[in-house]
């Protein structure tokens, strides 16, 4: 080993420390601070976010609304994958009785409104809609003089068949050659019960989420058309906490389904329902399931606005975003709005508004 | 509404301090040290004897007989993916310095080494865990770490080395003081609080040691050994105010938060490596090493959270619940490397040497089915590199330059995370990437 003396030290020393500065300022950078992860939801669960009023061009009364209509009373809508909204309601009568005792604030009395029919409106390029027209009228006698909760499920083929609920508490089905044709309405209903939601079983045939008077049941058909019930009551209701002071589920109402896949490739079917508490209020909330009908209820809620919600209808985008329309308690109690959320909550179909 | 705003955001504040806190290794766990060792996959510690034997096998560092000092700058650039979306993962950049000082006894050899990395955009970070964000554990928070490695080697006999090294790292816990008065009635500029803040980085040791065998001429094993460690932090927050309404003291709240969590884990590890040099110029390395990573404590911290009002003016919550630490599931790993170097030219004016290496990690993590989202995926290690030797410097240089450089690639492969529950707050998933990477250093080594 050599031994260094002073006059090899020291150009030794000079380009050490000139390879050092070299490096450390040639390479060195002041960190930036970066974002945290950003948020991952596939399995629409919410919370849901209302559109804003640059994904719906609509600058209403309320967070989301996807609807202005003028002097009517809104039930549930769905938005069909070619755009288009069906939906029920019915205008103020001009000669209404007083407002029906022990009704909840938020919803809508419907003996001050003219018999509900189901309209359609044309597809827009945002998640808004104009009013629509009248596509299904009630004519039989089981359908006790009202329609509503529409639900269209579009074939093959091109025809679509239109599921719907009746005041007589019996469900029927019309048909049409395309979504915006004419509807020729089954002269018999299919299901005892109402608000219809009817998606494809992945197992083959025909799925139908429909309200009974005991709860969210279960229908499964072949043809579309000819429903044997599984089951009145899915079991979803969330038990009561007797040692909690806030209210308590008392009742599940208005599904809303679809079957979605998943980023592993697995098909799910995700319900959305309305939960109506002891103390009548509401919100929306959900179950997922697996292909052989095994159900994991949300514990929480999609939607826990400042609002009541209710009667979900999701709608998939080819991009495997979920736009809930729902209606929602309006300031005017007589009637409701139609909201349209975004879950997840962190997708932009349009940037928001800038503040003032 | 005063007081209820207040506390408030004394539970707000409460809730994001108690928030799971972050962790990981150390930057040469997951990038490796040394431009040369690199640009080896990391495959060896039966031979090395450069500035990376610090981290590698410290008992490298008395296989020399000159010093040697070397500077560098590494950079990998992960493109991570969730679901075909690119994840904010940011670059990471450090800094890599080395020494090596070894002295003669007699026959036997004694040498001191250091070896010291430096991120190039912060020294340390800490980052919350949110559980419902999937986040790529071993890329996002554990890079920025400074690793610090001293060691110490002695070469007995020409074919034994035996070597000894302390890494330093540091623990911290910080305090946050509250004391004052609270208006109740009065705007906020009533309140008069003051708070004080001490941090307390405190450092620790873990081991590490290995052996050089230098069986034959064409012939090593290395055995290396790296300790367990882990770097816990700690925050406390503490507030005993009177709520004063009408300048007497209406209520007195009391808030304590502790919130211990796990800020970095290193498991302990074992390396067996042999090289061989089948001929003149080549050489082949291979290397397993084990991972315990079965070890790894819950990256959710463990809070304690105490909020009370006396008397009790408004509701407060009897109960500040926080989500409880879980098990990540973690296995240990197996983890096989393999490298080749070729002297392309070698005389006494010029050396260049041309590297080439590949692993294979089998992720320690768990897909994640329930409700932790910490992403990795198996990963494919393949590097190549170079080393340019100038062994002719004199007089301005008494020994020998060597450049070394590298071009890393690693692609952690396609994962699918199916959640058990179908109502996950997050749902199914799918993950991969790529990671891009660069070296490039100067060393000296000093007759």
């Amino acid at each position: 080993m050599k031994h260094f003396n002073r006059t090899r030290i020291v150009p030794v020393l000079r380009t050490s420390l000139l390879l050092a500065l070299v490096v450390g300022i040639g390479c060195a950078m002041i960190g930036a601070e970066t974002a945290f992860p950003g948020p991952v939801q596939t399995s629409g669960v919410g919370p849901l976010r209302p559109a804003f009023t640059t994904e719906t061009n609509i600058d209403g009364a309320v967070a989301g609304q996807a609807l202005e209509i003028e002097r009517q009373a809104i039930g549930s809508s769905q938005a069909t994958a070619s755009g288009h909204l069906f939906y029920a309601a019915a205008p103020f009568l001009d000669d209404r009785p007083g407002r029906q005792d022990g009704l909840g604030d938020g919803m809508v009395d419907w003996n001050q409104f003219a018999a509900r029919r189901i309209l359609r409106s044309a597809p827009r390029n945002d998640l808004g809609f104009d009013e629509g027209d009248v596509v299904l009228e009630a004519e039989f006698a089981w359908e006790q003089g009202a329609v509503f909760d529409p639900w269209v499920v579009a074939l093959p083929d091109g025809s679509v068949r239109l599921y719907y609920g009746t005041a007589g508490g019996k469900i029927g089905v019309a048909e049409a050659p395309s979504v915006d044709g004419t509807f020729t309405k089954r002269p018999d209903s299919i299901v005892d019960g109402v608000s219809p939601s009817v998606v494809a079983n992945p197992n083959g045939g025909w799925l139908m989420f429909f309200e009974s008077p005991m709860g969210i049941g279960l229908a499964t058909s072949s043809d579309g058309f000819n429903f044997d019930v599984q089951s009145e009551d899915l079991g979803w209701l969330l038990p009561a906490d007797d040692n909690d002071e806030t209210p308590n589920e008392a009742q599940l109402r208005s599904p809303g389904a679809l079957v979605a896949v998943t980023p592993a490739g697995r098909l799910v079917i995700r319900v959305y329902f309305e939960v109506v508490f002891d103390d009548g209020s509401t919100r929306i909330s959900m179950a997922g399931g697996d292909v052989d009908w095994n159900f994991d209820r949300l514990e929480g809620y999609v939607y826990e606005g400042d609002v009541e919600a209710g009667t979900p209808r999701p709608h998939l985008t080819p991009e495997g975003i979920t736009v809930l329309y729902a209606s929602v308690a309006s300031r005017n109690l007589q009637r409701r709005h139609l909201i349209a959320g975004v879950i997840p909550p962190h997708h932009r179909f349009a940037e928001p508004p800038a503040e003032d | 509404m005063v007081k209820a705003t207040h506390i408030g955001a004394a539970a707000l504040f409460a809730l994001a301090l108690m928030l799971p806190s972050a962790a990981s290794a150390t930057p040469p766990d997951v990038y490796g040290f040394g431009v040369r060792s690199v640009a080896l996959g990391g495959a060896v510690s039966a031979d090395v004897n450069d500035p990376s034997a610090n981290y590698h096998n410290p008992a490298g560092l008395a296989v020399n007989e000159g010093i040697r000092l070397s500077v560098g700058y590494t950079s990998l650039t992960p493109q991570l993916q969730i679901n075909g979306q690119r994840s904010d993962v940011e670059r990471f950049g450090q800094i890599q310095i080395g020494m090596i000082a070894p002295v003669q006894l007699g026959s036997s050899t004694i040498a001191f080494g250091l070896g010291l990395v430096l991120p190039d955009q912060r020294l340390a970070r800490t980052r919350s865990v949110i559980i419902d964000r999937p986040r790529w554990e071993m890329y996002d928070t554990r890079s920025q770490r400074v690793y610090l490695a001293s060691t110490l080697a002695f070469r007995p006999v020409d074919w034994l080395s035996l070597g000894i090294g302390i890494t330093f790292q540091a623990t911290s816990e910080l305090t946050l003081d509250i004391e004052g008065d609270l208006s109740l009635l009065g705007t906020v500029e009533n309140s008069r609080l003051r708070h004080g803040f001490e941090g307390d980085l405190t450092s620790i040791r873990y081991l590490q040691g290995g052996i050089q065998l230098l069986l034959h001429e064409r012939f090593r094993v290395g055995v290396t050994y790296r300790g367990e460690y882990t770097l816990t932090s700690t925050i406390n927050a503490l507030a005993n105010t009177p709520i004063v309404a009408g300048g007497a003291e209406a209520a007195r709240l009391r808030f304590a938060l502790r919130s211990a969590s796990t800020n970095l884990f290193s498991p302990q590890q074992v390396s067996v490596s042999t090289a061989t040099y089948p001929v003149d110029g080549l050489r082949i390395g291979l290397e397993l090493t084990w991972y315990d990573w079965s070890k790894h404590p819950s990256l959710i911290s463990t809070n304690t959270i105490v909020l009370a009002l006396d008397p009790e003016i408004v509701d407060v919550p009897d109960e500040i619940s926080s989500i409880p630490p879980m098990d990540l599931g973690l296995h240990d790993v197996f983890v096989p490397r393999v490298s080749v170097e070729y002297a392309a030219v070698d005389n006494e004016v010029l050396g260049l040497d041309l590297r080439a290496g590949y692993a294979y990690e089998n992720s320690p993590f768990p897909t994640q089915t329930g409700l932790q989202n910490f992403v990795d995926g198996d990963k494919h290690y393949i590097s190549a590199g170079f080393g340019l030797h100038l062994r002719d410097l004199e007089p301005t240089v008494p020994g020998a330059l060597t450049i070394d450089g590298y071009f890393l690639y690693m692609r952690l492969a396609e994962r699918t995370h199916q959640k058990q529950l179908l109502v996950d707050g997050v749902g199914d998933y799918v993950s991969s990437g790529n990671l891009f990477g660069f070296g490039l250093s100067a060393e000296l080594a000093f007759e």
